[in-house]
């Protein structure tokens, strides 16, 4: 993450104490403790580079520094503390800190947690005054996974009655909570050579020539790669993407810019060199001329849905035509990119895949010319994904290829500067909508024109956000006439792929939105225009007629129910503010989102000679805690206890196959998958005793870590030494062809005050039917998590570009996330009621709560400024553009009730 | 190659310290907090021959004092410091600090770093220009002390020989209250959208003083005074806060950038005059 000039020829010796532990080492004078921790073997992980993240803090004397913000030199004389000197010694007890986080759920992906355990730390010797204060503090790190909720409840624990919680709750925690995360910036493979990429400045430019002899002069360059240095299998990108043969573009991706680029941060170079400082040194001294070129923005326009008749409007019907627009986010995942790529005799071993591991395995092997077989895929932990990490990028090629080429190790880490430019931007959305109800306020139906700027080029999941959009536009509803019309506009920005609720984040907010106008325009309430038209029980089995990837079906959906119940916590929260200028609103909606992607997905499970159960699945996590809920899932089937059981994202070889980690997908495919394999598994194992013992095999069973066949009983371990090889081991294959749907209810609140714009978001509560609970910790915090960056989405984040297609944001600074500050109490109620559609009975949990939290945020303000209802039409409603949708109604006086002034105006306080 | 390193240095004394940078030649900066010049060497935009390290000045010169009229803050006092030793007749200030940066910043950031970055959009720039602070600036050539807002307006600068040592707030005075407010986008931890900083002197519940000054992107730090003279000779009642932030707008032009409007910023400074305004005013009322 670092990036400097090379002060290489500098080094000074810095004398400190780490961990306590003397080290007297050389530093680069301009190298930050960040680095030189890296590079000694102290794992920091850096999450930004700039100071704003906050995910390097570490101990120096006597407060948490910004690792990445000090100079090595700085701290002669100094002690540092990092996370791995708080369990010093092999074996040694967890923190009551640690074990407090832990047991709340206050991490997923770990990545940021070192950085969490050190603030709590610093939190319980000096106790914060109030949970604000609290919050406050906690607000110097940025978690971008558990929406922080975990975090304020393990520090409550630790500072209210110093209980920690007895057990670690996730196999991954301890690893995390102790800074032994294996992430792809601290692998490193012997003499690995650095890329770093020399990306293009202009939106649109043609590429008239790059001089690279500067570069590659220097000492220490081993190659500097263009366009044409690639082999003709890995030049065209655009053949990786899979692009529909329909798609008349009239450009294609390659995979290092050729003779154009088409949005700022496209990759032209790569610089190869012996260190990560003579990389990006190198990459300065490589020179691009350009000719900028005229935007040039194709759109292509389709059919995304057709459902009944064309609607016309009639006499005595409402119709109501709205137009709405979803700001460009991206996911922000608190690690960046990065890959090493290891030459072996027969291939390549790549570290840094993640999300859909086997299909990026097989495009990379294709492009740089491998049997897909020849290509291993060790696991890595990762740090935050959420559908932008994984997919498969430029990048992604260019190195394993550099690696191939030089026969060496390559590795290269994004910066975080990179990442806003590099990495899949998504949503941004522009609707035109019309939808008629009857006088009764039934819905007759609804027309939609939907364009996407979807970035510079087709990627290969581009198609996917307005298919999703389109299709999930009846929602929870009743809707028998929809037609809906797809606009891609080719811009110069960023290229665009899946984010967290992909689609569904942008159509909520324009579905509910355009109800809220319509209920107005009728003269009901909103809530009793949902109701009218809200999926019954006696409307099942449902078919809205959409289609994602495969057409939508309501089977077991009881939304009333669930409805109700929100409808009830709505009416306990008082109305009004007790600030001033506040106004308060208030959202009550029911949702349904759509989860899983089949078809298919394998597990193995094997019982080991010493009683260990070994679980082999196709996906990897970013931080869900496949470790744990899949060892559940095997030990619940095998009757023995989950520690027993341990998950690897397997090896290709590992005979496991499938697509991987997305669209809240997992615990649906891969968990069968798992649950399925274990059966088998119990099976072989209970024939075996049943044969041997001479008993009918109805009659074993496993329970209790042990066999019992009639009045015997084996203990796992021992029966494990006996057992034939082939009962041993099972492999299934689980196959599911259609959705789930998770569904249930938001209530949110927020606080707008009426003479600034600022609205902040009170308490949020979800009843919700995610299916089957596997685990109730895993299950709230990604309702949570996941509420909580849909809440950034809906207040705080965009991606901005002025008239030219030139991007505004520029590093983590300029794109604010939430920080536990911001983030209310979220109450999640969760029906534990397993769906009949898989045998699992889940429904999935990863998306549905990002997936409302525009549209309940815009009906919450839109319910507290009813003056200016018709223009709340846009997200992100950061305060600037709220006052400009006041503005644009015409700058209606917005009265308050409590018209006395007092000292407490101002609502941070 | 086109290699930039630079010669680190810790010097001991505050008389080291100032025989070094009067000694040094090319670019210096200096490292004080450390919240903001790696950022600026990451980024290209600073490229020090040499970094002087102040840190270990603190124990010389980190002190805080307070007088009925005067807070003088030591070079190396942190922010979070400042704020914990919590002053009285310091309001704006207290309020400025407790909005800049975060906890774990101000623990690190220092007082004096502040006024020697002068950044013009910050927090403590319009308490400077609306409140009052002067600045002790000393170097081998002897000491000086200007008004704090002449070096966040860019009026006058640090000449490369010299270091900030000392910041002086001025504390409020019998019927003198101050305020501090801001608009950002998340409660803790910006982006800062607009911020104001008020003065009000009243005398019989007249107000016969006022000074306002905005922190605003963009915009260096100008007291307004029309705005305050508007404010001046009246009764601070609701139409007098109103006319006097209505007038803000022609005193004071602001830009768009990415994250607000310039017309959201004129919106939300108007506002902010009124509040800042409002409560400086109950403020100096509360002040016998």
């Amino acid at each position: 993450m670092e990036r400097g000039r090379d002060y290489s020829d500098a080094t000074v010796r810095v004398e400190c104490t780490v961990n306590g532990e003397p080290w007297s080492v050389d530093a680069p004078v301009g190298a930050s403790l960040a680095e030189q921790l890296n590079n000694n073997g102290v794992t920091t992980n850096v999450g930004c580079g700039e100071g704003s993240c906050g995910t390097c803090l570490v101990r120096v004397d006597d407060r948490l520094a910004r690792s990445c913000l000090t100079l090595a030199v700085q701290t002669e004389d100094a002690e540092i503390t990092t996370v791995h000197g708080l369990n010093a010694g092999a074996g040694s007890e967890l923190t009551d800190i640690q074990r407090a986080i832990s047991a709340e759920g206050g991490l997923q992906c770990g990545f940021c947690t070192p950085a969490f355990v050190l603030l709590l730390q610093e939190l319980a010797d000096s106790p914060p005054r109030s949970r604000a204060a609290l919050r406050e503090r906690l607000s110097s790190v940025t978690c971008r996974c558990t929406g922080y909720s975990g975090l304020v409840r393990a520090a409550e624990r630790v500072l209210e009655s110093g209980h920690a919680g007895d057990h670690i709750r996730r196999h991954e925690d301890e690893r995390f909570l102790t800074g032994r995360g294996s992430y792809i910036g601290t692998r490193n493979a012997p003499d690995q050579l650095w890329a770093r990429f020399v990306r293009s400045p202009y939106p649109h430019a043609a590429i008239t020539r790059v001089q690279r002899d500067d570069a590659l002069a220097m000492d220490g360059v081993e190659a500097v790669l263009i366009a044409d240095d690639l082999p003709q299998s890995a030049r065209s990108f655009a053949s990786a993407a899979a692009v529909e043969a329909d798609l008349d573009a009239r450009f294609s991706e390659c995979t290092l810019a050729r003779d154009t680029v088409r949005y700022v941060g496209q990759p032209i170079v790569a610089v190869i060199a012996r260190s990560r400082l003579v990389a990006d040194e190198a990459a300065e001294a490589v020179q691009v001329e350009y000719e900028v070129r005229e935007a040039d923005e194709p759109v292509r326009t389709r059919t995304l849905q057709h459902v009944g008749t064309t609607v016309g409007t009639y006499p005595g019907t409402y119709v109501r035509s709205g137009e709405f627009y979803i700001g460009r986010h991206t996911a922000m995942p608190m690690e960046c990119r990065g890959m090493l790529a290891v030459p072996k005799a027969d291939g390549l071993t790549l570290h840094g895949l993640t999300k859909q591991v086997r299909s990026n395995r097989d495009r990379i092997a294709a492009l740089v010319g491998l049997e897909p077989d020849r290509i291993e895929v060790a696991s890595v932990d990762t740090g935050g994904a959420f559908g932008v990490k994984g997919e498969l990028y430029p990048e992604d090629v260019v190195v394993p290829w550099a690696a191939l080429h030089l026969g060496k190790a390559v590795k290269w880490i994004e910066e975080r500067a990179e990442h806003v430019l590099a990495a899949n931007h998504s949503r941004e959305q522009s609707w035109e909508v019309s939808v008629v109800a009857d006088e009764r306020g039934q819905l007759q139906g609804a027309t939609a024109e939907l364009t996407v700027d979807v970035g510079a080029y087709h990627r290969p999941l581009t198609d996917l956000m307005p298919k999703f959009s389109s299709a999930l536009f009846p929602g929870p509803y009743r809707l028998p006439n929809f037609v809906a019309t797809g606009h891609n506009r080719y811009s110069h920005k960023t290229p665009t792929g899946p984010y967290r609720a992909p689609g569904r984040f942008e159509v909520n907010f324009v579905r509910e939105r355009a109800l809220d106008m319509l209920a107005a325009d009728i003269g009901i309430t909103s809530t009793e225009l949902r109701l009218r038209n809200l999926v019954g029980l006696g409307d099942l089995p449902h078919e809205p007629g959409t289609d994602a990837e495969g057409g939508l079906c309501l089977r077991d959906e009881d939304f009333h129910t669930l409805f109700a119940e929100a409808r009830a916590i709505m009416d306990k929260i008082p109305k009004v503010s007790p600030v001033r200028s506040v106004r308060r609103g208030v959202a009550c909606l029911p949702f349904l989102d759509k989860a899983g992607v089949g078809v298919e997905e394998s597990a193995s499970v094997q019982l080991e000679r010493d009683g260990r159960v070994i679980v082999t699945v196709a996906s990897s996590s970013s931080g869900q805690g496949h470790e744990t809920t899949l060892a559940k899932i095997a030990a619940d089937e095998l009757g023995v206890h989950p520690d027993w059981v341990s998950v690897h994202d397997g090896s290709v070889e590992s005979g496991v196959d499938g697509l991987g980690t997305f669209a809240s997908r997992t615990a649906l495919m891969t968990g069968n998958a798992v649950a399925a394999a274990a059966v088998s598994l119990s099976d072989k194992i209970r024939s075996a005793v049943a044969s041997t013992s001479g008993v009918d095999v109805e009659s074993v069973r496993l329970s209790g870590g042990s066999v019992q066949a009639n009045t015997t009983e084996v203990a796992i371990p021992e029966l494990a030494t006996s057992l034939l090889e082939d009962d041993m081991a099972a492999t299934a294959t689980f196959h599911f062809d259609g959705h789930t749907y998770p569904y249930g209810a938001i209530v949110l609140v927020v606080d707008v005050d009426v003479e600034t714009f600022v609205a902040r978001v009170g308490n949020i509560d979800f009843v919700c039917d995610v299916g089957a609970v596997l685990d109730p910790t895993v299950v709230r915090g990604q309702i949570i998590g996941g509420a909580v960056q849909g809440l950034g989405g809906a207040l705080m984040e965009e991606l901005p570009y002025n008239a030219h297609d030139e991007p505004l944001v520029r590093d983590l600074n300029d794109y604010p996330l939430p920080l536990a500050a911001d983030v209310p109490e979220i109450g999640v109620t969760v029906v534990d009621r397993p769906t009949k559609s898989n045998p699992l009975g889940v429904r999935g949990v990863g998306e549905a709560a990002t997936a409302i939290m525009g549209a309940a945020v815009g009906c919450a303000i839109s319910d507290a400024l009813p003056e200016i209802n018709d223009e709340i039409t846009r997200l992100p409603l950061t305060p600037s553009a709220l006052h400009a949708a006041w503005v644009r109604a015409g700058s209606p006086s917005l009265s308050t009730t409590t018209a006395e002034r007092d000292e407490h105006v101002w609502m941070g306080e | 190659m086109t290699t930039a390193t630079f010669e680190y240095h810790r010097p001991a004394t505050k008389r080291g310290t100032l025989q070094l940078l009067s000694e040094l030649d090319g670019e210096v900066s200096i490292l004080a907090g450390g919240q903001t010049l790696l950022r600026e060497v990451h980024r290209d935009r600073a490229r020090p021959d040499h970094v002087v390290d102040i840190s270990a000045l603190r124990d010389e010169c980190g002190t805080i004092s307070a007088t009925s009229t005067t807070l003088v803050v030591g070079l190396g006092v942190r922010q979070q410091e400042l704020l914990n030793f919590g002053p009285s007749r310091h309001d704006a200030l207290l309020e400025a600090l407790r909005c800049m940066g975060n906890y774990n910043v101000r623990c690190s950031g220092t007082v004096t770093g502040i006024v020697a970055n002068s950044d013009p959009a910050c927090q403590l720039a319009a308490v400077c220009a609306a409140v009052g602070a002067t600045v002790v600036i000393e170097s081998v050539r002897g000491s000086r002390r200007i008004a704090a807002s002449e070096l966040f307006a860019g009026v006058r600068k640090l000449a490369r020989d010299e270091l900030v040592t000392e910041v002086a707030f001025d504390a409020t005075t019998t019927g003198e209250g101050t305020a501090f407010q801001q608009v950002a986008q998340r409660s803790v931890g910006g982006p800062h959208l607009a911020g104001v900083a008020t003065r009000i002197l009243v005398e019989d519940g007249w107000c016969t003083e006022a000074a306002v000054a905005v922190a605003v992107r963009g915009q260096y730090p100008r007291a307004l005074v029309d705005v305050a003279g508007l404010l001046t000779g009246t009764r601070l009642r609701n139409a007098d806060l109103g006319a006097a932030s209505e007038a803000l707008a022609q005193e004071l032009t602001v830009g768009d950038d990415l994250f607000a409007s310039a017309e959201y910023k004129t919106h939300g400074l108007r506002v902010l005059v009124n509040r800042t305004a409002h409560i400086a005013g109950i403020r100096a009322e509360g002040n016998t």
